[in-house]
């Protein structure tokens, strides 16, 4: 039998039986395709929770379900699967499983906002894609991914001396992810910059690099807001469950 | 007795200004239009929800029993400057310089339209085959048929966007306009009986064909007209330079769907009276949270206002339908009655 | 031209201090060629960008608090900001100060223990680049003062995601006739075409270029570059002027990226709307940084005439 929306089924849930004969029909082949029932035994009634407890996700549970997000998504237009309504009904559900298939590509969100723009119930989305690719990370389902690198790195700097100074933190990302600074295309850009303003860009690259760009008297700031980031990481790893860091026995 | 003064004479407000004069009450009916009959008469419903009859009829009819009776002063292009006293002796000031003493005052001044401009994404006034169900009942009442406002051909596709400046917290209307989603159900087959060619798609979040209003309008919409359902809401309405773009989210099969329209239809919601800030203040009533006038309580006096002596009925409450706004109507009738006779007893006693 | 924004306090932010420093340099030198005055603030802070509030949206607000209580503190009503990211974020701040008591007592706890005055909702109000032009000079104002017409420059106007979204902290805009639209936003259309740019219809003004992941995720922010470079050319647009360094960069960024990587050239030519608009009003291309821009646009400007 023809089955319709058979994209939407998993491969492994359509079974075809080779040589079958039911009530004396044969029906081998296509004829006896069949969509495996499915009972779901996972569902994790504390990840609503818990994500609600990371920045961003505060609302989560305001979400009606409308698709006003995933069809305004920037990335859902690159990637179909990339879908923040449908993981929002996970999360709200708890089908942690079924969330757990598309881990790897919830951080791609660009904060574009245009989600948020057409929500009508204010959830947030895009804060909401942020707290999933935190819990993600904080309960170890993903590895660190770039994004977060970078805004690590980024933000790391802010904190420190109140102002970054893009080369370091570009240099500094790219040593955390491994990669090289030399890439092709990122050689052909300076190279093209450097033939028509040699002197203006390098001496500015260099100054940049000798002098770090900082906010005067910004220390009591750094030591305020650190002893504040501290006290956010306590509460987010307890609200998930997780052990205190340097808390092992 | 004094008289009492009403407000607003869309459908609330006619059958509120009927019923007092039907138990021998002098009233007096002001309207701030040039003619009676509100919003139905005003912006030209066409069929209604859900008798079927044209609204200029159905509501003509209340008019003309009202502009007829000896009992009911009626005064049009007119607004209420101040207002003071205390039941049974009030006085108001009119925008003509008319001083009235009035023994009680009701509010049955309804709502504002939505005004689409609210919403930019979605192509109002940018795109000119971007209407709202108001206009739609306009091409349809005027007997002009549906047609497309940009070079007037018959639209062979047509959309009809649910929910537009309603439930949306982005522009802070956070109300279902309760009406919208059978007013829409009924334009699409109205749409359906005019242009048989035309397929009408709705895109709808939830479907509110409340009561008795399900089997007539949802079913027989999808059962005998074939109208579409999509459970979508999108995002933005777009040009190809031809036909209008809507891309939505079709959330039960959770994939992109892009239809090409040659309209687009924004089932507009009813938004609280621009006016309520200030009658609020002439009238010193209070306003619930949204902003439409606060009724005293649900129960026991379902038709007073924060203020004794003054009532309120139909959309001026909130969004209503014609036929709740009528009975609203006559309930305050009935209240501001014993209320006036109450005093007037007391004061012959 | 009114007195409003004659002189106001000024944000450049890290962008402009670095990548951006062209923005930078057309905008300062813009606003001298009309008689505006720009004072930076004093010891500002980095606004966090679109990385500080991934890990704590609150943060952000701090540190966009500081900042605008450092204009405040210098007497200022307005500060203005060139960049979209520190736009919004300011703007962000402003409204989250207004609306969430829970940012309020951070912001507030933050500035006792960071040792300054905690800045309160309604102190300044923070504009971008294009209101400071479009209200202190208009489009009036410009026509009259434009020596060198960009007539003929077939301008798409880019103005990128942080400009208009969320509507909820733009209160001002989509106001009706005269005020700026969230969805089709066009106050640079007015400005560029008021110094004679033709404007060309583009769909894809308020679309994502990606710049949160313009490393994270290079590959995804190459094709949505690469969608905004090749519908610009569809347009017949010669440049897509930009009014956001993190939006200049990218575009410029990736359209070497997408020549080098995926082999797809485009010839479009990426401008600051500044550096367009002092063109036009007689300053050189040097005066507008136009020698720091990635994007090569000198024939263009042999072409047109301009910048001379
Ligand atoms: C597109 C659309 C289609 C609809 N179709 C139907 C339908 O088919 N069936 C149905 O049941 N309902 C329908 N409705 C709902 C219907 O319009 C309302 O239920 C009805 O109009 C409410 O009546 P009302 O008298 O309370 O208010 P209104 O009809 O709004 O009348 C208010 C009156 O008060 C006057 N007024 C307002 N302010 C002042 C002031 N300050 N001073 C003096 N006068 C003032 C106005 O001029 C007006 O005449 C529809 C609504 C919409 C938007
Ligand atoms: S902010 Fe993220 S989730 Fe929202 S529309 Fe943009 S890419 Fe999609
Ligand atoms: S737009 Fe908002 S309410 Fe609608 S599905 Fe997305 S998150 Fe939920
Ligand atoms: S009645 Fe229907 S269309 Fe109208 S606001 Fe309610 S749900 Fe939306
Ligand atoms: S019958 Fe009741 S529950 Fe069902 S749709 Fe109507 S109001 Fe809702």
């Amino acid at each position: 039998m023809p089955i319709h929306e058979k994209s939407l089924i998993r491969p492994e849930n359509l079974v075809t039986h080779e040589q079958l004969t039911l009530e004396g029909v044969d029906v081998s082949g296509h004829w006896s395709t069949f969509i495996r029932s499915r009972v779901i035994t996972d569902y994790n009634e504390a990840m609503e929770e818990e994500i609600a407890a990371l920045p961003g996700g505060e609302y989560i549970h305001r979400c009606w379900q409308c698709g006003s997000c995933t069809n305004s998504c920037t990335v859902n237009a690159v990637n179909p699967d990339f879908n923040p309504r449908y993981w929002i009904y996970l999360i709200r559900m708890g089908l942690e499983e079924e969330l757990l298939r598309d881990k790897d590509i919830v951080w791609q969100c660009v904060s574009c906002n245009k989600c948020t723009y057409a929500c009508p119930r204010d959830v947030n989305p895009e804060g909401v894609m942020k707290a999933t690719a935190h819990w993600l990370e904080l309960k170890g389902h993903t590895a660190k991914k770039p994004s977060m690198e970078f805004d690590e790195v980024f933000s790391e700097q802010v904190f420190a001396t109140g102002k970054i100074e893009e080369g370091r933190v570009l240099r500094q990302f790219f040593a955390r992810t491994g990669q090289s600074l030399f890439q092709d295309w990122l050689v052909a850009l300076v190279r093209g910059l450097a033939i028509r303003r040699p002197i203006g860009l390098l001496a500015r690259l260099a100054i940049a690099s000798i002098f770090r760009p900082r906010t005067r008297g910004w220390s009591r700031a750094r030591a305020a807001i650190n002893e504040y980031l501290g006290e956010q990481e306590t509460a987010q790893r307890r609200a998930l469950g997780l052990e205190q860091r340097g808390s092992e026995r | 007795m004094k008289p009492i003064l009403v407000l607003g004479g869309g459908p609330a407000g006619l059958s509120a200004a009927y019923a007092l004069a039907a138990m021998g009450q002098r009233t007096i009916l002001v309207d701030k239009a040039d003619r009676l009959g509100g919003a139905p008469i005003l912006t030209g419903y066409a069929k209604l929800v859900p008798s079927g009859e044209w609204a200029k009829d159905a509501i003509g009819g209340m008019v003309r029993r009202v502009e007829g009776n000896p009992l009911i002063e009626v005064q049009r292009a007119t607004t209420v400057r101040s207002f003071s006293g205390e039941p049974g002796d009030f006085r108001a000031r009119l925008s003509t310089g008319a001083e009235l003493q009035l023994g009680a005052a009701l509010l049955c001044t309804g709502f504002t339209h939505f005004d689409s401009i609210n919403k930019p994404e979605w192509g109002f006034g940018t795109y000119p085959d971007v209407v709202t169900t108001a206009q739609v009942e306009q091409m349809i009442s005027s007997g002009k048929g549906v047609r497309c406002p940009s070079d007037g051909r018959e639209p062979e596709r047509v959309a009809i966007l649910l929910c537009v400046g309603s439930r949306d917290r982005q522009i802070g209307r956070e109300w279902c306009s309760k009406i919208c989603c059978t007013v829409s159900a009924n334009i699409a087959m109205e749409i359906r009986d005019q242009l048989p060619k035309c397929n009408v798609y709705i895109y709808y979040m939830d479907i509110r064909t409340f009561g008795l209003y399900e089997d007539t309008y949802y079913w027989e919409s999808q059962e005998k007209h074939k109208v579409k359902y999509i459970k979508a809401r999108i995002a933005e309405v777009t040009s190809d330079g031809k036909r209008l773009i809507v891309k939505g989210e079709d959330t039960l099969v959770k994939r992109p769907i892009t239809i090409p329209f040659d309209m687009v239809v924004h089932a507009i919601g009813m938004d609280p009276n621009l006016d309520n800030l200030t009658l609020s203040a002439v009238f010193d009533v209070k306003l619930e949270r949204h902003g439409h006038i606060a009724k005293a309580s649900s129960y026991t006096s379902m038709s007073h206002t924060s203020r004794p002596g003054v009532f309120v009925a139909g959309a001026a409450t909130g969004p209503e339908t014609i036929d709740d706004s009528i009975a609203q109507g006559q309930a305050a009738a009935m209240a501001a009655l014993a209320s006036v006779q109450g005093r007037a007893r007391e004061a012959a006693e | 031209m009114t007195g409003k924004y004659r002189k106001v306090a000024y944000y450049p932010g890290c962008a402009l201090e670095g990548t951006g420093h062209a923005y930078n340099r057309s905008t300062t030198a813009l606003g001298q060629a009309l008689g505006l005055d720009l004072v930076e603030l004093k010891n500002w802070n980095c606004c966090g960008a679109m990385e500080v509030k991934n890990l704590d949206p609150k943060l952000q607000t701090y540190l966009s608090a500081r900042n605008l209580g450092i204009a405040e503190k210098m007497g200022f009503e307005t500060v203005m900001a060139p960049c979209n990211g520190c736009y919004h974020n300011l703007k962000k701040a402003e409204y989250d100060l207004a609306h969430d008591p829970a940012s309020r007592g951070l912001v507030g706890q933050l500035s006792q223990k960071a040792g300054h005055a905690a800045y309160e909702p309604g102190g300044v109000t923070t504009i971008h680049a294009l209101d400071w032009i479009k209200e202190a000079i208009g489009e009036d104002g410009l026509r009259e003062r434009v020596k060198h017409s960009l007539k003929g420059v077939k301008i798409a106007n880019y103005y990128g995601c942080m400009y208009t979204r969320p509507r909820h902290i733009f209160p001002e805009k989509d106001k009706g006739p005269g005020s700026e639209s969230t969805s089709k936003p066009h106050f640079m259309d007015d400005l560029l075409a008021a110094a004679g740019a033709e404007c060309v219809d583009y769909p894809l003004k308020t679309a994502c270029c990606g710049g949160a992941h313009t490393l994270s995720d290079s590959d995804t922010s190459t094709k949505l570059v690469l969608n905004l470079l090749t519908t610009a050319e569809a347009c017949g647009a010669d440049v897509i002027a930009t009014e956001c360094p993190t939006c200049h960069t990218g575009l410029e960024m990736h359209q070497v990226r997408a020549a080098r990587v995926l082999g797809k050239r485009t010839r479009v030519k990426i401008l600051y709307f500044t550096q367009l608009l002092g063109m036009a009003l007689g300053l050189s291309a040097r005066r507008v940084g136009v020698q720091e821009n990635m994007s090569d646009a000198c024939d263009l400007f042999r072409e047109k005439g301009l910048g001379r």
